[in-house]
């Protein structure tokens, strides 16, 4: 499963966006938080919980 | 459209942001050199196969006879079944010292916190301890910081998809931001390519074909844009594979090895140990085969066992993976595996293209006049430090060669042609999703160019990919992310066709399962010990030559 954002939690910093190595992520369009646009072109690959200062991004393996 | 078009000059230009990439501006910028380094993805933070880190790093220090580049291009050659030019291997055996001490001066830490000293283990193709387990977590981040301090140009979401030339020397690369669609003209008198291998060329075994072992979004760009600007590409019959916890997309292998852990099949006896004189540390090919062969056999699933190793070494093995690949960590929790009580079941990798493509010579340089390569783009991949390693020499001959050369070129024509080309989907759109062009090909790949391949098979998949590549024009993108991905999907079916051309070509079985001929099932030396080089000569159709091997292999 792709990265999830827990938007009670994102405070929109834009962190992730900026990092995603895929384009994966984008703000919405007020810029208040942060989706998963591309959940499908996830690589899983951790940079965003890496970076999110928020503690704001999981993944869950099923 | 209204596209913006943003054009600017630079003396050495480094395509790729990631290892090898990084390296190469590194390199060009310490010269003194007016230096660009462009990045599809978000940020060279994290981008490329080190996106989030790495755990090992080989390295030749000279610790003892075993550790000398002679003695690493010796046992290279004896490990290593496949095509390889060995003078391109000595050019890394012979920098890679200077290199590691590079890394370190610029504020990688290779020594282990607890004893000061570097902590050196038996990897994958050797029992001689060449590799270096330290917490590269953060490398990208050091690479980063490097690269500002050098004040390198840095451009960000730009995807580049097509290189210029004139008399058949490179003279630059054109390319598009990602998200706000603009057009980059670059002119250059070097170009290095650092784009990676190609990944999402066969389905993953995950069921998501994004969910690769390597990173999804190398999909072979700069193989493409090297062979439409009349590069060779060498050795695309030998599709990599590697193996991963079940489901999951990270191998692991060398830290689960290097730290004892040990294959075992479903009647838990030790296979690879009896299948080869390496025994677990055998080469990744050697590995992969075997577990396909005792899974044909009857004798699978296959596992890695740990449960035999102590406190500090299952400390270590989850420290290195929370360095290179954290997801795994959540994704062995999420099945309940524990390393200290559980076999961990480990299957075949998608294949993918990794250390296979643009051909190079021991000066890094493609066989284009100033087109440099370096990393798993080329024909001479070696990992991490090999991508450290030659990308530091490619930038480097980049800069000899850009200082050669008095001025930019400033054609137009291939531009716009290029241009044309790029924006087709957006421009034109037609009625299929890239997507679905793109499991088309993956389907095409796994039926007729995966382990068992015959000529039949073949020539059905290069028609199939023909005419799908025709198809492919009809492919709609609705969005500057969409048209990334058309361009990606394009490039890939470019890829597939190479290699299922040089695999048809190929007449024998070489490195099993990586060029596997059930209609020559054996290994040839006399007639196909060499190079199958692919080239697109003038026009459209693969030109296909045969160079066999010079050097003692
Ligand atoms: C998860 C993982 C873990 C690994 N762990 C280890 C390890 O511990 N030790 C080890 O020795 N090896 C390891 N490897 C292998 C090693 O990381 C790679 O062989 C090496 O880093 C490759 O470097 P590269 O520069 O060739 O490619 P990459 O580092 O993958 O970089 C390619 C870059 O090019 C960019 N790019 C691609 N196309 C374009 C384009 N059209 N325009 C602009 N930019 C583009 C990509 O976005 C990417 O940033 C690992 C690989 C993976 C995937
Ligand atoms: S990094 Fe975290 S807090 Fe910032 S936008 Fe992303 S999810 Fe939200
Ligand atoms: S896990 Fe990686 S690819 Fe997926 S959204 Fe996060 S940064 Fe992007």
């Amino acid at each position: 499963m792709p990265a999830i954002i827990n938007i009670d939690k994102c405070t929109g910093c834009g962190v992730c966006d900026e990092i995603c190595p895929g384009d994966i992520i984008y703000m919405t369009d007020d810029t208040s938080k942060a989706m998963v646009r591309y959940p499908d072109e996830c690589w899983n690959c951790g940079s965003c919980r890496i970076e999110c200062p928020e503690d704001a991004v999981s993944y869950i393996f099923p | 459209m209204n596209i913006k078009t943003n054009e600017l000059r630079t003396d050495v230009l480094v395509i790729g942001g990631g290892t090898a990439g990084c390296l190469a501006a590194m390199a060009a910028k310490q010269k003194g050199c007016d230096v660009t380094l462009v990045e599809k993805g978000g940020s060279i933070r994290h981008s490329g196969s080190l996106a989030t880190g790495v755990d090992h790093y080989s390295a030749i220090l000279g610790e003892g006879p075993w550790d000398t580049p002679e003695a690493f291009v010796n046992k290279f050659a004896s490990t290593r079944p496949g095509i390889t030019d060995l003078k391109v291997v000595s050019t890394y055996a012979k920098e890679a010292r200077k290199i590691f001490g590079f890394l370190e001066e610029i504020g990688v830490n290779f020594k282990d916190a607890k004893t000061g000293k570097y902590y050196r283990i038996a990897g994958l193709g050797g029992r001689d301890p060449h590799t270096i387990c330290f917490e590269g977590g953060r490398i990208k981040d050091v690479f980063s910081a490097y690269l500002g301090k050098l004040q390198v140009r840095l451009l960000e979401r730009l995807a580049v998809e097509g290189l210029l030339i004139s008399s058949g020397r490179v003279t630059g690369a054109v390319g598009f931001h990602i998200r706000t669609g603009d057009f980059y003209i670059i002119r250059a008198k070097s170009v290095v390519l650092g784009t990676g291998g190609a990944t999402r060329l066969f389905p993953s075994p995950t069921g998501r074909d994004f969910f690769t072992h390597a990173p999804p979004f190398n999909t072979g760009d700069g193989h493409v844009i090297a062979l439409r600007a009349g590069a060779d590409l060498t050795n695309m019959e030998f599709t990599f594979c590697s193996v991963s916890p079940r489901g999951s997309d990270s191998p692991a292998i060398t830290g689960f090895i290097g730290m004892g852990a040990t294959f075992v099949n479903a009647r838990g006896e030790r296979f690879m140990e009896k299948s080869h004189p390496l025994g677990d540390h055998a080469p990744r090919t050697a590995i992969v085969n075997n577990i396909l062969k005792e899974c044909a056999e009857g004798r699978g699933p296959c596992f890695v066992d740990c449960r035999h190793l102590g406190e500090e070494a299952i400390g270590r093995i989850t420290k290195g993976i929370l360095n290179e690949r954290p997801t795994l960590m959540d994704f062995l929790k999420h099945k309940d595996l524990d390393m200290t009580r559980d076999l961990i079941p480990y299957e075949l990798r998608e294949m993918e293209t990794q250390g296979q493509g643009i051909k190079v010579d021991e000066n890094c340089c493609s066989t284009v006049e100033g087109l440099f390569a370096a990393g798993d783009c080329t024909n001479v991949g070696l990992a991490v430090s090999g991508a450290c390693t030659l990308g530091y020499v490619a930038g480097e001959k980049a800069v000899k060669h850009a200082a050669a050369i008095k001025d930019f070129d400033d054609d137009l024509q291939q531009v716009n042609k290029l241009r044309d080309t790029i924006y087709y989907p957006i421009t034109n759109p037609g009625n299929i999703r890239p997507i679905d062009v793109e499991d088309e090909m993956r389907r095409i790949m796994s039926t007729w160019v995966g382990f068992n391949r015959n000529a039949d098979g073949l020539k059905t998949a290069i028609k199939a990919l023909k005419g799908l590549k025709d198809n492919s024009r009809a492919m709609m993108a609705r969005s500057f992310h969409e048209l990334m991905r058309a361009n990606e999907t394009r490039n890939l079916i470019d890829v597939a066709i190479v290699i299922a051309t040089a695999a048809l070509e190929r007449k024998e079985s070489r490195s099993l399962p990586a060029h596997s001929r059930t209609d020559y099932p054996r290994q040839d030396d006399e007639h196909w010990k060499g190079y199958i080089i692919v080239n697109r000569g003038d026009g459209e159709e693969l030109k296909l030559s045969y160079q066999p091997l010079k050097t003692a292999n």
